[in-house]
This record gives structure tokens, sequence and C-alpha cells, in this order.
């Protein structure tokens, strides 16, 4: 899996690519909260272009949801029909913030 | 009258559900897409067809056999795949002889094929006559003149349009040509919209019909129309919405959320899962909205129950070559057995006991149950040497290698409460929890409650525990002594 980070107007944007499966999610979950620790309390994670996605990998995602909230952020996923399938079935759709493309994540964060 | 029935469509537009199989044998409404061919063929009268299907379909004789089931007789041959019905024809000995009817059998037709035969006899003068469903292709030709073009009607692939005589009869058809067009059929099927099938089942509540040896409850159908199949499981917490078809041998576990899905037959829907507008078959989850497909890895959330029979018969080999080689190591002790049960009861050396095995027989009602099956014991206190006839047993397969107690017939036949049923969930075995941890003079109760918690935790690294276990055991004063004197 491949993860890239930028910033856009103060937003941290995390990309990630390709199979997110639990041999990534020590990584990716250590990655994500020196992101979170170092950033502005605002961020995207864009998966729309992970192809795959497992229950570990879902973890990494609730966990960046908990520190980003500790730390009274706000967190927006943009995700690929795979990827919302899997948290539909797991039911995770109903904590997170989800939405269609990153201009629309942006948006929210500029409306907010 | 000859019937040919063209089931060769490859099924490329419907995979994943097709990767092991063709479109006429897919799972539809608690058969496959064929049996409700065939189904509208025997109301006609029709007894007898010829079967193509593409090379694909190469469990198709194993599935079908030869038509008894149906009343019916058939013969089976193969074509290169969506083939033009003249160029499978031009390979046959014989050419089908006029009249004969032709057919598609891997689409979903909802009528009366003895309407269009009557229509199409009052055109007698038309060498060949084609059905239309209200104004639709129906993929059916009553042929009486030679062979021609006009067959090309049938194609799967580019059916030429049709310039000679039809017959519409009321009716409706499903084509099957996509994975969202699949999806609604079977949600048709649920909700009567295809009235000429014959779905099977009863209705245990409105809306809600289920076939037989399935354990369903009226409060899971919050609203809509839900068909389940046989022998399939919902836990009461299980909430059906909008419209659902869940196939045969499925089980759903707790708090589970479906609404206007198909489940397919060998699916396991673990524990909190919310599914919407999507087909489940196994652990593949293909969802018709968004267009993704997916295989979920995590067992707890969708599993394939054939897979895990596969693991069932690979566990069961492998205990069966364990017994194997337990046996030859055990020889020396069956002659100390043998001994020793002379010298404690000169009378009866060698008893025998009749307990339920693992194997499965059909009952009177056609019930799957447990055998019942006979093993010896050598009449000595020591239970190591008591119980090695039963590595007998476990070569036989009537016993595992580990796992529950093993009771007689009356014993089982007491569990009615559910927790009670828990411990029928694992195999009898030789060796297992309750046989080396539990006193043989324990309440039942307790040899019960033991064996429930093995099934419910039931795993290969725990029962290699037991059989490390099993063999420390051999080592220490409990095998060889009487209860009374440890």
């Amino acid at each position: 899996m491949i993860l890239n980070v930028q910033q856009h107007d103060g937003i941290d944007i995390v990309d990630l690519s390709g199979r997110f499966v639990m041999a990534d999610t020590a990584e990716t979950r250590e990655r994500m909260l020196a992101i979170i620790n170092q950033g502005s309390g605002k961020l995207i994670i864009d998966l729309q272009n992970v192809t795959f996605i497992d229950s570990s990998a879902c973890a990494v995602l609730i966990s960046a949801f908990k520190n980003i909230h500790a730390k009274s952020g706000r967190l927006i996923l943009v995700t690929s029909p795979v990827v919302q399938s899997v948290l539909e079935l797991t039911r995770l759709h109903t904590i997170f913030e989800i939405l269609p493309s990153i201009p629309a994540a942006i948006g929210a964060f500029g409306a907010k | 009258m000859d019937v040919i029935l063209l089931a060769d469509r490859r099924g490329q537009e419907l995979l994943p559900l097709t990767d092991e199989s063709c479109p006429a044998l897919l799972p539809f409404a608690g058969k496959m897409v064929i049996e409700h061919t065939f189904e509208a063929l025997v109301e006609a009268g029709l007894r007898q067809a010829h079967i193509v299907f593409p090379p694909e379909a190469e469990n198709g004789k194993e599935a079908l056999g030869g038509g008894e089931r149906w009343g019916m007789r058939l013969e089976i041959s193969l074509s290169r795949g969506e083939e033009p019905p003249l160029q499978i024809f031009a390979r046959w000995k014989q050419p089908p002889a006029a009249p004969f009817l032709i057919l598609r059998g891997d689409i979903i037709r909802s009528c009366r094929i003895g309407d269009f035969l009557k229509q199409a006899e009052a055109l007698a003068a038309q060498p060949c006559v084609a059905a239309r469903l209200s104004g639709q292709n129906a993929y059916m030709l009553l042929c009486r003149g030679p062979l021609g073009a006009y067959l090309n009607h049938l194609n799967w692939v580019d059916p030429a349009p049709y310039a000679n005589a039809e017959a519409d009869i009321p009716g409706v058809i499903a084509l099957l040509d996509s994975l969202r067009a699949y999806h609604q059929a079977n949600l048709d099927a649920a909700a009567g919209r295809l009235p000429s099938l014959l779905i099977p089942g009863r209705q245990i509540a409105l809306g809600l019909t289920q076939g037989r040896n399935t354990e369903a409850y009226p409060q899971n159908l919050k609203r809509g129309v839900a068909w389940i199949g046989s022998n399939s499981h919902l836990h009461p917490s299980v909430e059906l919405l909008g419209e659902v078809v869940i196939g045969d041998n499925v089980i759903i576990d707790r708090r589970v959320s479906i609404e206007s899905s198909v489940i397919l037959p060998h699916s396991y829907i673990g524990e909190l899962v919310e599914l919407r507008n999507a087909i489940v078959r196994g652990n593949d989850l293909i969802r018709v909205d968004n267009g993704a497909i997916l295989k979920i890895t995590d067992s707890f959330l969708l599993a394939d129950l054939k897979a895990a029979n596969m693991n069932q018969n690979l566990r069961s080999v492998l205990s069966r070559i364990g017994g194997g080689i337990l046996l030859a190591l055990s020889l020396p002790l069956w002659v100390l057995a043998f001994a020793a049960s002379r010298r404690q009861n000169p009378a009866q050396p060698y008893v025998t006991r009749r307990l339920r095995g693992n194997k499965i027989e059909y009952n009177r009602e056609n019930q799957p149950q447990r055998k019942e099956f006979s093993v010896g014991e050598w009449n000595v206190d020591a239970p190591a040497l008591r119980y090695l006839p039963r590595l007998l047993a476990v070569i036989s397969g009537d016993l595992e290698l580990i796992g529950a107690l093993p009771v007689t017939m009356e014993v089982a036949g007491h569990r009615t409460e559910e927790w009670q049923k828990l411990a029928d969930k694992a195999p009898a075995g030789l060796l297992g929890p309750t046989q080396l941890n539990v006193p043989a003079d324990a309440p039942e109760e307790e040899k019960l409650m033991s064996d429930s918690f093995y099934a419910s935790n039931f795993s290969p690294k725990q029962d290699l525990y037991y059989l490390l276990q099993g063999f420390y055991a051999l080592f220490s004063r409990k095998a060889w002594l009487r209860e009374s004197d440890r």
C-alpha cells in the first residue's frame, strides 16, 4: 500500500492506494498518528484508490477517528465503492463522515 | 415432440457468480435456473429434453442426473459456448426432427408453455412460430419446417430479428443478463412478480416464506417480503427489510440487518453485519447499486460454508489417518487390554455399546440425522485400555480423533434446550475436553456444559492442544487407574 501526504489550505490530505490490509496497519497507524499530532485537526483520508480493505485496516481508520476527536479535530473519508461497501457492511458508515470526492471534502471544511 | 434446451451461456456478464458454473445452474429461488424451465415443460406435458451446456458446465450432468427428479428424461451435450443453434446442430449425428420446441434454459420465464403451444397450433401453416411474453422475445420457438436461419433468433449473442409468425402469451421474462438483473429477478420471485414459478416453502407469517428445516421467526421480517430456503438458520434478532431472498443452508448471526438483498446458498453472515442492495455468495459481496465486487477475508463478517465443509472433510481425513497411526502404535496395549480384561472379567472381557456417531443418514421423514454405530470396550477399569477399540471407530469415520463425548441416541434425544443442542454442533470424538478433564461419574449436565463450551470455541489449534493433552494423559495415573483409586 502507498501512503502520500499533502496539505491544502491547512487541511492534511492522506492519500492511500492499493491493498490496505493487516500487514500495513502498524506502519499506517503510526504515520497517521504523527500526522494528526502535528496537523491542524483537519484531516481527509482519501481511499478512492484503495482496491481492497479488511477489518484490521478499518481499525486503523477508527483509531485515526478517535485520535482526531481527542484533539477536537475533524476527519472526513473519501471512499471508493469497494471501501464504501466494507464500511457499510461493518456499519462504520454511521460513525465516519464520508464524502464522494476530495473537492467536496475540502469544501466541507471550508463550510464549517 | 423433441425439446431442445439451449443452456450454453458462458455467463461472463454474471461473474463472479459464474466462475465455477454457468447461468443455467445458478441458484434461483430455491432451485437452479434451468429447473424452472423443466417444471414449465412438465406442466405442458413435455417430459424429454436435450440440453446444450457450455464447456464450463462440467458439473451439469452431475447436477441434473438423468432428469428423474422432475419426471423427465434428459440428454446432455456440450457446445463451444454461446454458439448459434445451427452450428451446434451441424455437429450432431442426428439433427432434431420437426416438429420440435427449442428454447433457452438459462433465463427465467414465468409463463405457461402449454398456452404458447396452443396458440402455435392455430398457426399450423407456419413452419416456425416464435413466442413473445407480453411483447418481449421469449427465446422460444416451435419449429415444424426444416432447420433454417430463423433459429438465430435464439442466439444469446446478437439474436437475429424474427420475421415469421409470433404468438404473444401473458407472462414475464427475466434474462439474467447482468448482476443487477439477476438480483432483481430474485427479488421479483420472492415478491410473487413471477407468478408461474413454483417457489418452494410455506408461509409462516404475512410476507415471510421459508423452506423445510429452516429456523426463522416472524419478528425477523420488519417490513416487506422475504423468501428463505431450506436448512437455514436466522437468529431471532436478524432484521429483514424490503425484498429479501435467502438461499438454502445459510446461517445469519445476531443483529444482522439485510435490506433488498439476495443471499445465495452456503453463506454465513456474521454478527452485526449490515447488507443493502447486495448479492452475497459465501464470502463474495456484490453491491448492485455501486458496482463493487469484493471478497471479504474476515470470516467473522462473511464466510463460505462450503469451504468450511471442505475443511471439515480435510479434518475427517486427517482424523482417520491419525486413528490408523495410533492403532498401529497401540497394538502392544491390545495384548495387555485382553489379558487384563480376562483377569478382571473372565465371563465378559469385551462388551459392545451403541453410540451416536458422526456419519449422517436420512430418517423416515427424509431429515438428516447422525447414525448410530456399535463399538467395543475392553471390560477393564483403566480408561486407556478400556476405550482402545474406539480407535477402530475413528478409522471408520464414526468418531473423530478429537471431539465431544460420544453419547447414546437416548441421551442425545433428551437434549432439547438450545444450549444443550450446542454440544451437538461438535463431532463426537475419542479425545476431547470432557473425556480428558471431566470425571466419568460427573453429572450429565457438567459433561454437556463442557461439550457445549468446546463446540462454541471450536478451532484446529484447540484440537491440537487436546491431542497433546491426550498423549500427556497416557503417562498419568488417571489413564491407568479406576476413578476411585486416583
